[in-house]
């Protein structure tokens, strides 16, 4: 069926340009403009971009590897778009071979053209058939959206149209089936979304600097019935909702430096296998406040969350078939032992959460040559606090009860640049995480309290070439007892880079499990780096080896096991 | 209103009613599955002391087309001519696994010796390999008592046989009985576990009925046979499917701590299908195993039909 699609699509690709050839007399190259007197034939552009990532394994039981007998794996795709107009259309291929990267969902396995579409523009309208991706809003109730680097891809496959009868006011709706690695997911989704912009409706608003913009959206999902068991009593079987749906509303508001965006959303009974098959209906609230002005942004954020997984498939877990999105409020941070040794991971079925995060610029009087820059950003979530009911409702629960403690972050981080040559960055944070609750490796607390310390300098000390060096440190005392884990206890960490701008650079990192109380763990991860950028196409050659963590973006996390071996990434776009 | 107005309003309104589909579900949420166990009841006594003993669950994740896996299957078999009844096997068919599970085109022109056609996969395997992350691994791997043996869940065939005698040479915990009682007539199995506590037991713990079957003969790679592909090879220890729920399994006393002599017993019933299941190789394995460290603590298996 998919091939039967994609040779549709290149059938209509073809007819297309050759239809248009017919009427000019002169062959033309691509994306020129020729007019042969009477006619311009325009002959639309393609784009796009390609990139591969492969790792040669090693074998390496110090750290747990496993054991790839096939030795070469790989990930690759490759994005085409041609527009013409009003019309695109485009295609990717994508390919795991003979297996996805480790750490990347298995059921990649293959390779082949999951994602084509086609779409045109007439009037306001805008219609598309294929996939696509979409979000209502801030996700809440739906976001499709792909994530390579977590494997992520929930694209929908159906169709689509965006209707703007005048500007400021969009309204969209479209049915379909969600991706399921190489399938698509069992579950039926149909979605509708409304936005009105009142500052475009009303120039006057504009004139008085007041921004408002109000929003709702429907999604439904429908699943077959099946017997499932009732969780409580296997003699039983549940009577289940095979219509599930959701709606959300949003406002914004601007006024001058100060805006705020907020958006409450609610599911009927949707008893999956994330929530253990309960009734009771979801709710999501999401807050955000904001004021900026010249050398201070402030941004004060809040949300809460209580049953709120939603999928295509009731009986999935883990990354496939989401239909929505939960934002994360915790800082997403780029240094590696603060991102990626103890992440938090958004607990799409209960937490409450609120961060702060300010940037500060000292001002010219108080710089004495160059400002000083501060950012200073606190969060925290806590799970709900429930009151358990016998039935398969589930739970009772207040709105403002706070539960256990999931995650607290709180740092600060400064930038001063010294001199025209010497930059530096340093950083400093205090980390709770109970680990188990929140990478989901049961309720039995597995506390952690961590302080992070990094001081990142780069010195410039020849015109195009820079050396930068980061020490980190982690430390923490909580894992002790742990024996048998590998990355555990207290952490330092070195790099070394040197570019050679535009076109060149090597780094070198040592990441060492210098607290690991089991002394043949404490191991240092050595990896090293060599990177060739030329316009849009970098290449990036490494060898070391990598511990096993996990690895997040926006609050979406994947388990990476340990590896060792040599790594090859190649980004293109055209 | 102007005629466009009109026209968008009415279109918004259209949507709306496509999308808006909700289904309420009203208490009670669930009602009765089919039952065979109204009709049956099932006693039990205690085991005498030297009628019980410590039992291992052996977990071998493997595939069909998976041409070292027939060396994990020849290791259960010597363990279990090694301990006899006190190995409990069972060989887990996950869709994870890619390559080494999938079938081939089941069309005669393409396959003209109909090879790798019948589907082994289940659910409960996905989500069993899914959790413990076993195929990510590499195929043949597998779990003793789901233990970490120096960090690792998951222990290559090589060191079952060790991993095996330690936690024999452990004292057995609780002791496990079934009763099953298989319908012809509705084709429903009635199944029921008893549990006797040999000791205080102070965590919370889960049992596990799992669908076995047994000897089932279909193709399989083994690149240690010349042809490596062989059509009549016996898949021992399949698992099949569930007796109580997902993967893992329901609740004993509630989740409460177990004290010493406590009995705890639970029937449950299943219906299946006899064209898919040869239902005189069925088993019904059963475990226990400690809900925070997924660590089995003690086995069980008995025959549907006797």
């Amino acid at each position: 069926m998919k091939k039967i699609f994609v040779a549709t699509l290149f059938v209509a690709f073809s007819t297309l340009l050759s239809a248009q050839a017919d009427t000019s007399k002169t062959k033309n190259k691509k994306d020129k403009k020729v007019t042969d007197g009477t006619k311009e034939v325009n002959w639309g552009q393609i784009h796009g971009n390609f990139g591969l990532d492969a790792q040669y394994y090693f074998t390496d039981s110090l750290i747990a590897a496993p054991v790839v007998p096939e030795k070469f794996r790989m990930n690759g795709f490759l994005n085409l778009v041609y527009t013409n107009g009003n019309f695109s259309a485009g295609l990717r291929y994508e390919a795991y071979l003979p297996k996805p990267l480790l750490g990347f969902d298995t059921r990649y396995t293959g390779q082949g053209i999951p994602f084509r579409y086609a779409s045109y523009k007439l009037g306001g309208l805008e219609a598309t058939a294929g996939t696509f991706y979409e979000q209502f809003g801030n996700g809440l109730v739906l976001r499709a959206y792909e994530e390579r680097s977590l494997g992520f891809d929930n694209f929908i496959d159906g169709f689509r149209a965006k209707y703007t009868p005048i500007q400021g006011i969009t309204l969209t709706g479209l049915v379909g089936k969600q991706r399921f690695f190489w399938n698509w997911g069992p579950g039926l989704i149909k979605g509708f979304n409304a936005d009105v912009n009142f500052t475009d409706l009303f120039p006057k608003l504009a004139e008085k600097k007041i921004r408002l913009k109000i929003g709702g959206s429907f999604v439904s999902k429908y699943q077959d019935n099946e017997n499932i068991t009732s969780p409580l009593d296997p003699n039983q079987i549940l009577n289940l909702p095979l219509n599930v749906g959701t709606w959300s509303g949003r406002l914004g508001f601007g006024l001058g430096r100060f805006s705020m965006n907020a958006e409450l959303a609610y599911k009927i009974n949707d008893p999956n296998r994330t929530n253990n098959y309960i009734y009771k209906p979801g709710s999501a609230f999401y807050f955000s406040a904001s004021y900026v002005q010249k050398g201070l942004g402030i941004t004060l954020q809040a949300k809460r969350i209580e049953n709120f997984d939603f999928r295509s498939d009731r009986n999935m877990t883990g990354q496939p078939l989401l239909m929505n999105f939960i934002p994360m409020l915790n800082k997403q941070h780029t240094y590696a032992l603060a991102a990626s040794v103890y992440p938090y991971a958004v607990q799409t079925n209960g937490e409450l959460g609120m961060q702060a995060d300010i940037n500060f610029t000292t001002p010219k009087w108080l710089a004495h040559k160059y400002p000083t820059q501060i950012n200073i950003n606190f969060s925290m979530v806590n799970a709900l606090d429930t009151n358990l009911t016998d039935d398969l409702y589930g739970y009772r629960t207040d709105v403002f009860g706070f539960g256990r403690r999931l995650y607290m972050d709180a740092n600060i981080e400064i930038s001063q640049k010294i001199s025209k040559k010497v930059k530096i960055n340093l950083m400093g944070m205090y980390l709770f995480l109970d680990k188990n609750l929140v990478q989901g490796f049961g309720s039995t607390p597995r506390l952690i309290n961590a302080g992070i310390v990094v001081a990142d300098v780069q010195y410039k000390f020849l015109p195009k070439h820079t050396i930068r060096m980061e020490l980190q440190g982690l430390i923490t005392a909580q894992e002790l007892e742990h024996l048998d884990d590998r990355t555990n206890g207290s952490w330092a960490m070195g790099l070394i880079e040197y570019t050679f701008s535009p076109h060149f650079f090597v780094s070198f990192m040592d990441q060492w499990n210098v607290g690991n109380p089991t002394e043949e763990y404490q191991i240092h991860y050595i990896t090293g780096q060599v990177g060739y950028n030329h316009g849009s196409t970098r290449i990036t050659f490494g060898y070391g080896r990598q511990r096993a963590g996990i690895i997040c973006v926006g609050g979406v996390c994947r388990q990476v096991p340990a590896s060792n071996g040599f790594t090859l990434s190649i980004m293109s776009s055209f | 209103m102007g005629m466009k107005t009109k026209i968008s309003v009415g279109i918004l309104i259209g949507l709306m009613m496509i999308v808006s589909g909700c289904d309420y579900i009203d208490p009670p949420y669930s009602h009765d599955a089919p039952k065979a166990c109204d009709t049956v009841v099932a006693t039990f006594t205690p085991r005498l002391p030297g009628d019980k003993m410590k039992k291992v669950l052996v977990e071998d994740i493997t595939g069909h087309r998976c041409g070292n896996c027939p060396r994990a299957a020849e290791t259960i078999a010597t363990l279990q001519s090694t301990y006899g009844e006190q190995v409990v096997a069972l060989g887990l068919h996950s869709i994870l696994a890619g390559a080494f599970t999938d079938l081939y085109p089941s069309d005669t022109v393409a396959n003209p010796q109909q090879k790798y056609i019948y589907d082994f996969r289940t659910t409960v395997a996905m989500d069993i390999d899914q959790h413990f992350g076993v195929s990510t691994a590499g195929l043949p791997n597998g779990m003793v008592n789901r233990k970490s043996f120096s960090g690792s869940t998951v222990v290559g065939y090589t060191t079952w046989s060790s991993h095996v005698a330690s936690e024999l040479s452990t004292p057995q915990q609780v002791d496990i009985q079934i009763k099953n009682f298989w319908d012809p007539s509705t084709n429903s199995l009635c199944s029921f576990y008893y549990v006797e506590a040999m000791q205080n037991l102070s965590a919370s713990y889960n049992i596990c009925l799992y669908i076995m079957e047994d000897s089932m003969v279909h193709w399989q790679k083994d690149y240690m046979a010349t042809p490596s592909d062989i059509e009549f090879y016996t898949h021992r220890h399949v698992l099949r499917g569930t007796v109580n729920g997902t993967w893992l399994g329901t609740q004993i006393n509630s989740g409460n701590p177990l004290t010493n002599g406590g009995e705890y017993s639970q029937a449950y019933t299943i219906t299946v299908d006899p064209a898919q299941w040869n239902v005189n190789q069925l088993y019904v394995v059963a475990f226990v195993y400690d809900v925070a460290t997924y660590e089995v603590i003690q086995a069980e298996e008995m025959k549907l039909i006797p």
